[in-house]
C-alpha cells in the first residue's frame, strides 16, 4: 500500500496516524506483562507481535510488506519463533503456489485469452438486462477458472462492465440496472472465487494451513466439488435479492455500447498462437488440477497443487510451448514478503501454542464447548464469514480463521476439518463494504451505487450463503464425507 | 546346535524374566512426580499406585543422582524403611507392605543434585540471551512396566518459561499443559505406558529478562510513537498532506 496514499476518508486518516504509535505501545505492553498463565514467554513474545502486526496491516500505517519484515525480525530477536523456522516460511508450499500463479496469470494476460473470453461471452448472450446480469455472472465464473486474481479478474471486467452499462442506459436514468451491474459484479467475482481452489491465494492458503495442522490434504477438484454448488446456489440467491432489491427498468439494449462490444470481439479475430499456447498450457493444468486423485494410476506418481502450478509456470517460459520472458512475468515480490511475514506470524501463535490458549479462553467464557455440531458449525460459519467486517486482509483472515477454528474443534473432541473446511470456503465472502478487497474498489470507483446499497445487499446474500452452508453441513457436505 | 542351544537358553531366560515381571514383582498402575527447585537441585515428589506381590514388596523407580529422602504410606503398611537395591542391574526402590498382593499408594520424596544448575540452552542464530535450560529425564528402573506415567517439572521462581523443548508440540494433540502451582509455572505431561527401562524425558527452557530490556522497549516505543505522531501531525491537523 503506498503511504501517501493510505490516509482518505476521516477514520482511515485517524487509523493511519495512529497506527505506529498505537503498535509499538501495544507490543511493549504485550511484552513487558507477565507471561499469562498456560504460555511460555515465546508465546507471549508471539502473541506481541502478531498484535503489533496486526495493526500496522488494519491501520495502512506502513506499507504491509515493511511490517512483515518487522515481523520476521522481531520474532527472530526477541524469540517468539526461533530464526530458522521464521527464514524457512519463505520456502513454504504456499510461497511457491504463489509465485506459480502469478507467472501463470502474467501469461494469461498477455495472451489476451481472459478479454476474449469475457467479450465472447457478454456479445452472445447480452440480449435482455436479464440475461446480460446473468452473462456477466457466467462470464466472472469462468474467469475464476483463467484468472487465479480477484483483482485481475475485476480489471478484466470494468472496462467490458462499464461499455454495457453505457449501452443500457445506465448513466441515462436506469440508475437500478447500474447498482446490480456494480455489486453483482463484485459479489460474482466473490461468490465464484469460493468455487475453485486457485482462484484467490488466500484460499490456497487456507488448505496449507489445515493440511500443516491437521494432515489433511484437501485437492482441487475435491475443493470444486463441494464448494462449486454452495457459490452457483449463491450466485443465484444474488441474482434473485438483487432485481427484488433494484429491478432494473425495461430497456433495450441501445447505443453503440453493445455494438462497440462486438465490433471490439469481431477485432480479435481468430484465436492468435500465443492465445491457444496459453490455452493448451492452462487447460493442461486444470486437467492435472482436476485429476489429482488418479495421478498415481494415470502417471505413476503424484502431482501435488503447487507442483501441477510449478509445472505450468515453467511450461510458460519453455522455448516453443511458452510465451513469456522472465521481465514479462508480474511476479509481486511486495505481496510474497507480505505472505511470507504474515504466514510466520500466524504460524508462530500456533507453535507457540498461543492460538489454543487465546481460543480455549475465548470459548470457555462463551460456552461454546457446550453445544453440540451443529450449533457450533453455525456459529462457526457466521463468524468466518462476517469477520471480513474486521479484516480487510483475506490473507490475515484466513491466518486467524483457520488456526482458530482447527483449534476450537480440537479442544471440543470434534473433527477440525470439518470446522476448517466449510470455514475456509467463506474466505472470499468479502462483499459488503468497498475497503474490504481491492476488487470491491474497482467496481465502487464506477460510481453507480452507494455503501449502503452494497451493505444492505451483501448482508443479505451473506445471509443466504449462510444458510445455505447450513443446509449442506446435513446433505452435500455429509454425502461427501467433509462432516 | 551352539545356535539351538542359545536360542533356547534365550527363550527360557525372556520367560523366567516374563514370569518374574508378572507375578513375583508386583505392578505400578500409576507413578506420578513432581519437581520443584530446592536451589541448585531437584526435589521429586513421587506419588505410586501399585500393588504388592505375593510377598509384600513392591519396586519402584529410582532417578539418576537421586537420593531418597522420604517413604510414606497413604495406603498399605509398611513394614520395613525403604532400601536401595539392584535389581535386573537397575537402582530400584524396594518396599516391603503387610498387605500382600494388594493395592497400596506411597508418597516418596527425593533430592536430586544438580538438576537445577542452569546449563545454557542450546540455540542457534539470532535469539535472546541469559536462556537456561532444565532437563529431566525419567527412566523405569523398575522391573514391571508403569500403567500411567504423570510428570510435573516446575520453573523456578524469578523467571519466565521461555518454552518447551520437548516434548514438541503436536498438530493432533495436546502434548504438554503450561499452568501455576505452588506459585511455580509447571508444565505437565503424561505417558500412558513405559515399559521396563523405558525412558520419557522433559526439557524445558527458562529465561530472566533482563530490565533494560523493557526500559528500552517502552522508552523505543514511546520516542518512536511520539515521533511519529509529531511528523504525521498534517495528516489529522494540517492541510498537506505527508510527502
Amino acid at each position: 500500500m503506498n503511504v501517501e496514499k493510505a490516509a482518505q476518508s476521516p477514520t482511515e486518516k485517524v487509523l493511519f496516524y495512529i497506527g505506529i504509535p498505537l503498535a509499538l505501545l501495544v507490543f511493549a505492553y504485550i511484552f513487558t506483562m507477565p507471561t499469562p498463565e498456560g504460555l511460555g514467554y515465546n508465546g507471549k513474545v508471539s502473541m506481541a507481535t502478531f498484535a503489533f502486526a496486526l495493526i500496522l496491516w488494519v491501520s495502512g500505517s506502513l506499507p504491509t510488506y515493511v511490517t512483515s519484515l518487522i515481523v520476521i525480525v522481531v520474532l527472530s530477536i526477541f524469540g517468539g519463533w526461533d530464526e530458522k523456522s521464521v527464514l524457512g516460511v519463505f520456502g513454504y508450499y504456499v510461497i511457491w503456489l504463489m509465485v506459480a500463479a502469478f507467472i501463470i496469470t502474467s501469461g494469461m494476460e498477455k495472451s489476451g485469452f481472459a478479454r476474449r473470453l469475457a467479450l465472447g461471452m457478454v456479445t452472445k448472450f447480452g440480449k435482455s438486462t436479464i440475461t446480460i446480469l446473468i452473462s456477466l455472472f457466467v462470464v466472472n465464473f469462468l474467469l475464476a477458472f483463467v484468472i487465479p486474481s480477484t483483482t485481475a479478474r475485476a480489471a478484466v471486467m470494468l472496462p467490458i462492465m462499464l461499455l454495457i452499462a453505457d449501452a443500457y442506459g445506465v448513466n441515462k436514468g436506469n440508475i437500478n440496472l447500474g447498482k446490480l451491474m456494480g455489486i453483482q459484479g463484485l459479489q460474482s467475482n466473490a461468490l465464484s472465487t469460493s468455487a475453485i481452489l486457485t482462484a484467490t491465494a488466500p484460499q490456497i492458503l487456507a488448505i496449507g494451513l489445515v493440511k500443516e495442522m491437521t494432515d489433511f490434504d484437501f485437492g482441487w477438484a475435491q475443493w470444486f466439488a463441494a464448494s462449486a454448488p454452495i457459490a452457483i446456489l449463491s450466485l443465484a440467491a444474488s441474482f434473485l435479492i438483487g432485481l427484488v432489491l433494484y429491478k432494473p427498468e425495461k430497456v433495450i439494449a441501445g447505443g453503440g455500447g453493445i455494438q462497440k462490444l462486438k465490433e471490439e470481439y469481431h477485432s480479435l479475430g481468430k484465436m492468435t498462437t500465443i492465445e491457444k499456447k496459453a490455452l493448451f498450457i492452462f487447460g493442461f493444468t486444470i486437467i492435472l488440477w482436476a485429476t489429482d486423485k488418479w495421478h498415481v494410476g494415470l502417471f505413476g506418481f503424484q502431482l501435488s497443487l503447487v507442483m501441477v502450478a510449478v509445472i505450468s509456470a515453467t511450461m510458460f517460459f519453455l522455448p516453443h510451448i511458452g510465451i513469456l520472458k522472465w521481465n514479462e512475468a508480474k511476479i509481486p515480490w511486495n505481496l510474497m514478503i507480505f505472505s511470507a511475514g504474515a504466514y510466520a506470524a500466524g504460524i508462530s501463535l500456533n507453535a507457540t501454542g498461543v492460538a489454543t490458549w487465546a481460543l480455549e479462553g475465548i470459548f470457555h467464557s462463551l460456552g461454546v464447548k457446550d453445544m453440540g455440531f451443529t450449533g457450533l458449525y453455525a456459529v462457526v460459519i457466521f463468524i468466518s464469514s462476517f469477520s471480513h467486517f474486521v479484516f480487510t486482509s483475506k490473507t490475515v483472515r484466513t491466518i486467524i480463521v483457520i488456526p482458530t477454528v482447527i483449534a476450537l474443534a480440537t479442544s471440543v473432541g470434534m473433527n477440525p476439518v470439518a470446522l476448517a473446511i466449510p470455514a475456509a470456503f467463506t474466505i472470499a465472502d468479502t462483499i459488503t463494504l468497498p475497503p474490504h478487497c481491492k476488487p470491491n474498489l474497482i467496481y465502487f470507483s464506477t460510481g453507480f451505487y452507494t455503501i449502503m446499497d452494497q451493505l444492505k445487499y451483501g448482508i443479505l446474500v451473506l445471509l443466504a450463503k449462510w444458510l445455505l452452508m447450513f443446509g449442506a453441513s446435513f446433505t452435500w457436505f455429509k454425502y461427501l464425507g467433509i462432516i | 546346535m551352539l545356535k539351538i542351544k542359545n536360542i533356547i537358553l534365550i527363550l527360557s531366560l525372556l520367560l523366567f524374566v516374563g514370569n518374574l515381571s508378572a507375578g513375583s514383582m508386583g505392578s505400578i498402575k500409576k507413578y506420578s512426580e513432581y519437581i520443584t527447585p530446592l536451589e541448585k537441585n531437584g526435589i521429586i515428589q513421587a506419588v505410586a499406585e501399585g500393588k504388592t506381590n505375593k510377598d509384600g514388596y513392591l519396586y519402584l523407580p529410582l532417578a539418576k543422582k537421586a537420593t531418597l529422602l522420604e517413604v510414606k504410606a497413604i495406603k498399605g503398611e509398611l513394614l520395613s524403611k525403604a532400601e536401595i537395591k539392584k535389581v535386573y542391574g537397575q537402582k530400584v526402590v524396594v518396599l516391603q507392605f503387610l498387605d500382600k498382593d494388594a493395592a497400596v499408594i506411597v508418597n516418596e520424596k527425593f533430592s536430586v543434585k544438580k538438576l537445577y544448575k542452569g546449563k545454557k540452552a542450546k540455540q542457534k542464530y539470532s535469539h535472546p540471551g541469559n536462556v537456561k535450560n532444565v532437563t529431566y529425564k525419567f527412566k523405569n528402573t523398575a522391573p514391571v512396566k508403569i500403567d500411567k506415567y504423570f510428570l510435573t517439572l516446575a520453573v523456578p521462581k524469578g523467571v519466565e518459561l521461555y518454552n518447551v523443548v520437548y516434548p514438541k508440540i503436536s498438530k493432533k494433540k495436546k502434548t504438554f499443559i503450561i499452568s501455576a502451582k505452588d506459585g511455580y509455572t509447571v508444565v505437565s505431561v503424561k505417558k500412558k505406558k513405559i515399559k521396563q527401562a523405558g525412558e520419557f524425558k522433559v526439557s524445558l527452557n527458562y529465561y530472566a529478562q533482563p530490565y533494560n530490556v523493557k526500559m528500552v522497549v517502552w522508552l523505543f516505543a514511546i520516542f518512536i510513537g511520539g515521533f511519529m505522531l509529531y511528523t504525521r501531525r498534517a495528516t489529522l491537523f494540517g492541510k498537506n498532506e505527508e510527502k
